[in-house]
């Protein structure tokens, strides 16, 4: 592990739901599905803050990135899940340059 | 068969492997992307190592047929999933960390280009750093499961 790590603080279900006008149960159905992750204690839960922050940001950036979307995908895509790697031709120099417009292949991640 | 019909048939082959590599690739981002804390983390680090893997050999081979990485935009600080972020408190070796870092570092400067060949070495030393990885956290998981008591069977 690193040793440099910043101190890490927690959120309960109620702080979460709270912050965000939302029904626990909600909070609990993010946690359940994995699109939130949790500390399990017991019976009791926490979220980290850095976890909570990551998820509004991305429930943001997500929002605000989509319309470029539509014109290829992104870094994000690549990293998030999504193939991303288009293999095509490359400028060859004779007889197989011409034919090499075709569209490429989805690929690499 | 013709020279070019030849060509065509093998960059068809070449792009179903990329294909191939790339859902691969995209399932173990999507393991890591969802994944509950820590909870098999080790296999997960695993898949991810054999998908970088493949990765690498579908673009080595797609180099050796002139295809080249159509480049992707703004990747140059692009993040992995959160698990795999500095600061989240992973577990293993640090200095493998630090070059697992570097290796997502020369990932996205390498897809930012349109060098088959450059993404092909940046997908390798991820591959080899990441098995590293999986290694070590593996060896940490055995030994933490030894020092666990057993509460049961000693009667």
């Amino acid at each position: 592990m690193s040793q440099s790590e910043p101190e890490e603080t927690y959120l309960t279900v109620a702080e979460v739901a709270e912050t965000l006008k939302l029904n626990q149960q909600t909070v609990r159905n993010w946690i359940d599905q994995g699109t939130l992750p949790a500390l399990r204690v017991g019976r009791r839960v926490r979220i980290k803050r850095s976890d909570f922050e990551r998820i509004l940001e991305q429930s943001y950036n997500a929002n605000r990135v989509a319309p470029s979307r539509q014109a290829g995908p992104s870094a994000d895509d690549f990293w998030g899940g999504e193939p991303v790697g288009v293999a095509e031709p490359g400028p060859a120099p004779g007889r197989g340059a011409a034919r090499g417009s075709g569209p490429g292949a989805e690929g690499g991640g | 068969m013709s020279f070019e019909e030849d060509l065509d048939r093998q960059r068809a082959r070449i792009m179903r492997a990329v294909r191939y590599a790339s859902d691969g690739w995209a399932a173990a981002m999507r393991a890591h992307k969802l994944a509950p804390p820590d909870a098999g983390f080790a296999q997960r680090l695993r898949d991810l190592a054999e998908a970088a893997m493949n990765e690498q050999v579908a673009w080595e081979h797609a180099h050796g047929a002139g295809l080249l990485w159509r480049p992707v935009p703004g990747a140059e600080n692009a993040a992995p999933p959160y698990e795999l972020r500095p600061g989240t408190g992973r577990r293993g070796p640090t200095l493998l960390w630090e070059r697992f870092d570097a290796a997502v570092a020369a990932l996205n400067h390498a897809i930012t280009g349109s060098s088959a060949a450059q993404v092909a070495d940046a997908f390798g030393e991820f591959a080899e750093v990441t098995r590293a990885l999986a290694d070590a956290v593996a060896a940490e998981d055995a030994m933490a499961e030894a020092r666990r008591p057993r509460a049961h069977g000693a009667a």
